[in-house]
């Protein structure tokens, strides 16, 4: 089963993403007999073999589990042996969006890196379209070209080893959208004409990490007749949603009220104790009435709502949770420039 | 041979001004450009999409190459800096009066008339290099008479919207539907579930990447479904096979319409149609084929093998989750856009977390910036549109019934 079967069942030999973490996807491929060590436990193949996609797997002696996923390019990105920057999700979602890359468009990407975006844009031309991918990496080549035919991408994307700067873009053509994802892109932009849709729009996207790429690749499109060029970034977050423990002004009156109940009380004792001390010392004969004893004194409880000095656990009813999100902390500013233009057709003669 | 423009299309023209208008072309017929006057339809049938023409003031047009590209015949002197230029409302010497003249009395193009406005600028040759494009470009958004043509897509149909009254589509933005999209993973051949309430934009974006053997079905809360609006702009929703909609109480109680059910197993008896009149019949007909749709749609609904649920809607998210997360297949997505984050957040924190049929949650927002793309003047804009909304993604899973308690 390759990525775009939307299978429902697993099978012997299928590549199964199995979910150990929040964000932790481990790619593997089925095969009877075998067993997955993890941190969380084993796992034996054959006891994911057969369930739905979606199940989720107990560990073998009990310990653990793990959820058995379907691949999508999505995943695959998270997962994927990192050869070199990847395009992220973000990114990559938008310019597809963008390019307007749809079932049967006909795409080139240049270089292919780590076959992250190719995964997406098989997904979405599908075995209608075409992707023309390449890589001037021979090793980063061989092993994107071996991932995406095991994934099934093999009559939809065509991989070659080459520079394109130099060489060129054949055999591709009746190209809709370009995605040139190169240290100079511009080297690149003025061969492609002569692969597009002859009498289409076409439309590109330069994936370039610094300014001074940029600012070429901008020149280089407007001397090749590109319009509507537009330098972009991306820039996606994550809320993460926390509860917090409602602590009001109410309670706070309270406790502090409290705190001076106890030192009034805490005094009065002192004071109690001294009486009973200098009684003691005035009074050497018989001793008259009860013996001094500190627990006749009152003792005041402090006001603690907030479960102070006990160990709770978020959620606890015995106290009232707000629900609040908050960025994640660590984010990615910046991944790259994208930089977008389009190609008008060439003018049919005009009737008069 | 890319698309072309075809008789009676609808198409989004796009102005120097950067506003756009949806005409409909027809053969023999004038389209009308508000202030730019107006053309005959023949003369851009036929023409591939996406080239742009400029409008003389006989309504004759002519391919030019960009829509504020202006030819350089530059006679003019420049600054180095700005030091003696000094800021003065007199320094333009023409009236409004007078361009109107130019253009109603002489018939100047919107070239001519630029030339001339730059002409008549006193101090001019004190501006920069750079100041003197920008000043160029602003009056050629001004007084070119231009427009590019497009087919009308889910990106067109988001920026009109976008202009005209983005609460219609809940402010939802390219990046943000693009990241559903993928998020949901659809894909040619996909069966998808969708409750759309920013008018059919998710559908359009959603068919155009399910190529012709995908479906959708879509979940609408009025008593019928209204798909109308989009064919004013030539999207036709009403016949396409792949869209079947289907009001929620049909969708979660299909136990209540039995009879409609039943009545879609076999074809009306033709002994029993032709002692019927045509109107009748055409009626019994009309509805066997609506109730085989029907039908069509509570089985895949029982199937609980949906590929995708995309979400963008008004309604309160979190009780509409909960129930539709059984007719979700293992292991595919549920993608809920909304404008705020605190439906968002409500959703994870009651639904999705708390759910074990629910994994992988997360809320994440994504947002463009774009920057002003110029060479040698390269920087980001000075005013940003923000507010690209949230998305609410997680995957369906199936729990095992010992191991999951207490376990997420």
């Amino acid at each position: 089963m390759g990525f775009l079967d939307l299978p429902n069942v697993i099978s012997e030999g299928d590549l199964v993403m199995v979910r150990l973490g929040k964000s932790q996807f481990k790619p593997v491929t089925m095969q009877s007999g075998e067993t997955l060590h993890t941190r969380y436990g084993s796992y034996p193949h054959n006891d994911m073999i057969g369930k739905p996609y979606g199940s989720q797997i107990p560990a073998m002696g009990d310990k653990g589990f793990v959820h058995v996923l379907a691949p999508t390019p999505e995943l695959w990105t998270l997962s994927l042996p990192h050869r070199t920057q990847i395009v992220y999700t973000p990114d990559a979602s938008y310019i597809v969006q963008r390019l307007e890359i749809r079932p049967g468009s006909k795409v080139i990407e240049a270089g292919t890196g780590s076959g992250s975006f190719t995964h997406a844009l098989g997904r979405t031309v599908g075995t209608s379209g075409d992707v023309w991918t390449f890589e001037f990496h021979e090793v980063r080549w061989e092993a994107a070209k071996v991932e995406l035919e095991q994934h099934g991408y093999k009559d939809i994307v065509h991989s070659f080893y080459r520079d394109v700067c130099s060489d060129g873009f054949q055999p591709a053509s009746g190209v809709h959208a370009v995605f040139l994802d190169l240290p100079k892109p511009w080297l690149a932009i003025p061969s492609l004409p002569q692969y597009l849709e002859l009498g289409g729009i076409s439309r590109i996207c330069c994936f370039s990490p610094c300014v001074e790429q940029v600012i070429e690749t901008i020149k280089t499109l407007k001397e090749c007749s590109w319009t509507q060029i537009e330098t972009v970034e991306v820039s996606c977050r994550e809320w993460i949603v926390r509860k917090e423990m409602r602590r009001t002004l109410e309670d706070v009156l309270k406790r502090q009220e409290s705190f001076r109940e106890r030192r009034s009380a805490i005094q009065q004792r002192k004071r109690k104790l001294e009486e009973l001390e200098k009684q003691d010392d005035d009074d050497d004969s018989s001793v008259v009435g009860s013996p001094p004893n500190k627990d006749d004194i009152p003792y005041v409880d402090l006001y603690n709502p907030w479960g102070k000095g006990e160990r709770i656990v978020k959620g606890d009813d015995r106290f009232q949770w707000d629900i609040f999100s908050a960025g994640e902390r660590d984010i990615k500013s910046h991944t790259s420039f994208l930089t977008f233009a389009v190609l008008a057709p060439a003018p049919p003669k005009m009737k008069t | 041979m890319g698309a072309i423009i075809k008789p009676d299309a609808h198409l989004i023209l796009y102005l120097p001004s950067g506003n756009h208008k949806i005409v409909k072309v027809s053969p023999g017929r004038k389209v009308p450009l508000g202030k730019f006057g107006s053309f005959d339809a023949d003369q851009i049938l036929g023409h591939p999409f996406g080239l742009t023409y400029e409008i003389d003031n006989q309504g004759c047009l002519t391919v030019v190459d960009s829509l504020d590209s202006v030819v350089d015949e530059a006679t003019w002197t420049d600054s180095e800096d700005n030091r003696m230029l000094v800021d003065d409302p007199d320094s333009q010497k023409m009236t409004m009066d007078e361009i109107e003249t130019l253009k109603k009395d002489k018939q100047l193009t919107g070239q001519e008339i630029v030339a001339k406005v730059i002409e008549s600028h006193s101090a001019f040759n004190k501006k920069t290099a750079f100041s003197q494009e920008k000043y160029i470009q602003r009056k050629a958004q001004k007084f070119l008479k231009r427009f590019r043509t497009q087919s009308i897509g889910s990106n067109e149909l988001m920026e009109y919207y976008n202009a005209k009254d983005p609460a219609r589509i809940m402010d939802l933005r390219m990046e943000t539907l693009g990241l559903m999209l993928s998020l949901a993973n659809v894909q040619p051949g996909g069966t998808y579930l969708i409750v759309d309430g920013v008018s059919s934009l998710v559908v359009c974006a959603v068919l155009e990447r399910l190529g012709p053997e995908g479906q959708l079905v879509l979940l609408h809360e009025n008593e019928m479904v209204n798909l109308e609006p989009l064919q004013l702009m030539g999207i036709d929703l009403v016949s396409d096979p792949r869209v079947k909609p289907v009001s929620f109480l049909k969708f979660l109680h299909p136990e209540e319409f039995r009879a409609e059910l039943e009545f879609a197993t076999a074809p009306p008896p033709q002994e029993q149609l032709d002692q019927l009149k045509t109107s009748q019949r055409n009626r019994t007909l009309r509805r066997y084929r609506k109730a085989v749709q029907y039908k069509n749609i509570v089985d895949l609904r029982n199937s609980h093998s949906f590929d995708a649920l995309l979400i963008a809607t008004t309604l309160q998210v979190s009780g509409l989750v909960q129930a539709l997360i059984p007719f979700v297949h293992g292991s595919r997505s549920i993608v809920v856009y909304h404008p705020c984050k605190e439906p968002l957040v409500d959703l994870e924190e009651n639904i999705t977390r708390p759910d074990n049929r629910l994994i992988a949650t997360q809320i994440l927002e994504s947002a463009v910036r774009p920057y002003q793309s110029v060479p040698g003047r390269f920087h980001p804009h000075m005013s940003l549109e923000r507010g690209g909304g949230y998305i609410l993604h997680c995957l369906r899973a199936y729990p095992t019934a010992v191991q999951a308690q207490g376990r997420r």
